[in-house]
């Protein structure tokens, strides 16, 4: 290779996804003409295209179970339908739009519905207010964004907790391992191990709920 | 003999701060005494090689510091202990009801459900999100203006010319009398949520400024006229 033309990767796989998400845009954007024009399929290419993503990292992290964003998916689709030719192209392609109803959706679900979950109604305002300028353009990076947040939101709630219960719950609950494993890591048998969890559980459900009594103290 | 040889040792009853105490303080210590505080020094360096007086005396020590500055107790510690603790039966009962729910004999509790939903969400199933779609979809209804490209078209029977013409005359005195009816029952406000009207901020800067307020109130007025412009978005996008 002669010299000064060596490849620059960096560059190339940065202009590679600078020219795949124009392709990306482009496609929404002539899928959302189509769609104000009333075409359903189109419609439906772009919630297909979006909606898995949209429910994976928004939806049921902050739902906290699958029938609940399943739920929410729901509505935020009629939403859409109902509301897609309202909505104006502003060169940051359809997803965060199509996020800031799903989160608007989410929101009106936990005020709705007092479950036990990690995020608080707060929580979601706060992600609302941000989601018009925050939501990065890519959903790749938006999902990413997402994904990371709802792990601190774990990770403050189990610092709530003993290390110890909080350890338990994580090699059990979040790492999935098997039960005698696990009780061999803390050095107990596995019948203390039962109980150590049993208590580790009870200790988070407190802790959350005594954070949510002192936001609602605190709204008051 | 010396005078502090001559002195008696101060007694239980001598007081303290007097100057036969004064001068106790200050006296060189004895062969004895330098040996005791030696070994004090090093037993509070460390304590395993404490021994004898100075053991009593780390005692003393360790007791003064519990008072003073009591530490914390080590969070490990502390559930170990809490693991020793007797379990009750319902307790138990529960702890097997939760190993069997993990184990995927039985509901698992919300906050489980929750915390794997955040931690390590689960991929909504293929033929799940094609029902939402079609659903949603479903909702909408053909559009009058919709494009036909990919619909299927019925032609219509020709009918005879008078058919057609009565057909059109009552749609048209149908499509008539029921927009007055919507145009009566909905006039007024849009069904859109109210949008905040724009303002202008050059009444908010007649007043002068007090000394170091200038940017509070500039801020105040700029996160007022961004709440507005959010919920005029929100409520053009139909999402309000």
């Amino acid at each position: 290779m002669p010299e000064g033309q060596a490849p620059r990767p960096a560059t190339d796989d940065l202009d590679g996804a600078q020219k795949r998400r124009a392709e990306s845009d482009a496609a929404d954007r002539v899928l959302v003409t189509k769609a104000q024009a009333g075409d359903r399929d189109a419609l439906g290419e772009l919630l297909h295209k979006h909606g898995p993503g949209l429910y994976r990292s928004v939806l049921l992290p902050r739902l906290g179970s699958e029938a609940a964003a399943k739920e929410a998916l729901s509505e935020t689709y009629a939403k859409v339908v109902a509301n897609v030719g309202k909505f104006v192209w502003q060169n940051v392609g359809f997803y965060p739009w199509l996020r800031t109803v799903a989160l608007r959706v989410a929101l009106d679900q936990l005020r709705a519905k007092k479950r036990l979950v990690l995020f608080e109604e707060d929580d979601l305002a706060r992600e609302v207010d941000a989601a018009q300028t925050a939501t990065p353009v890519e959903q790749q990076v938006s999902d990413h964004r997402d994904r990371e947040a709802a792990r601190a939101k774990v990770e403050e709630a189990l610092a709530r907790i003993n290390p110890r219960y909080a350890r338990a719950i994580r090699l059990r609950v979040l790492d999935e391992k098997p039960r005698d494993e696990v009780a061999a890591e803390l050095g107990v048998t596995p019948a203390t191990f039962d109980v150590l969890l049993h208590r580790a559980i009870a200790s988070l459900k407190k802790a959350l709920g005594e954070r949510g009594e002192s936001s609602e103290k605190h709204d008051e | 003999m010396s005078d502090r040889e001559s002195r008696p040792p101060r007694g239980p009853s001598a007081p303290i701060g007097s100057a036969s105490e004064r001068d106790e303080l200050d006296a060189p210590p004895t062969a004895e005494e330098a040996l005791a505080a030696a070994r004090l020094r090093d037993a509070l360096e460390d304590p395993s090689a404490a021994a004898g007086g100075a053991a009593d005396a780390l005692e003393l020590v360790a007791s003064l510091r519990a008072a003073w500055s009591p530490g914390a107790l080590d969070p490990g510690a502390h559930a170990e202990m809490l693991d020793d603790l007797p379990t009750s039966e319902e307790e138990l009962a529960l702890a097997a009801e939760l190993r069997e729910a993990l184990d995927g004999a039985g509901a698992r509790p919300e906050i489980v459900v929750a915390l794997r939903a955040a931690h390590r969400p689960t991929p909504l199933a293929d033929v799940e999100h094609r029902a939402l779609v079609d659903r949603a979809l479903a909702l909408a209804g053909p559009r009058e203006d919709a494009a036909p490209a990919g619909g299927s078209v019925v032609a219509l029977r020709p009918r005879a010319r008078t058919m057609r013409l009565a057909v059109v005359s009552a749609t048209t005195v149908l499509a008539l009398a029921a927009s007055v009816v919507v145009w009566l029952t909905t006039a007024g406000p849009h069904d859109a949520a109210p949008l905040a009207r724009a303002r202008s901020t050059q009444p908010l800067f007649g007043a002068p400024f007090k000394p170091g307020e200038a940017s509070a109130r500039i801020d105040r007025i700029a996160m007022a006229r961004a709440s507005d412009y959010r919920d005029n978005r929100f409520a053009k996008w139909g999402v309000r």
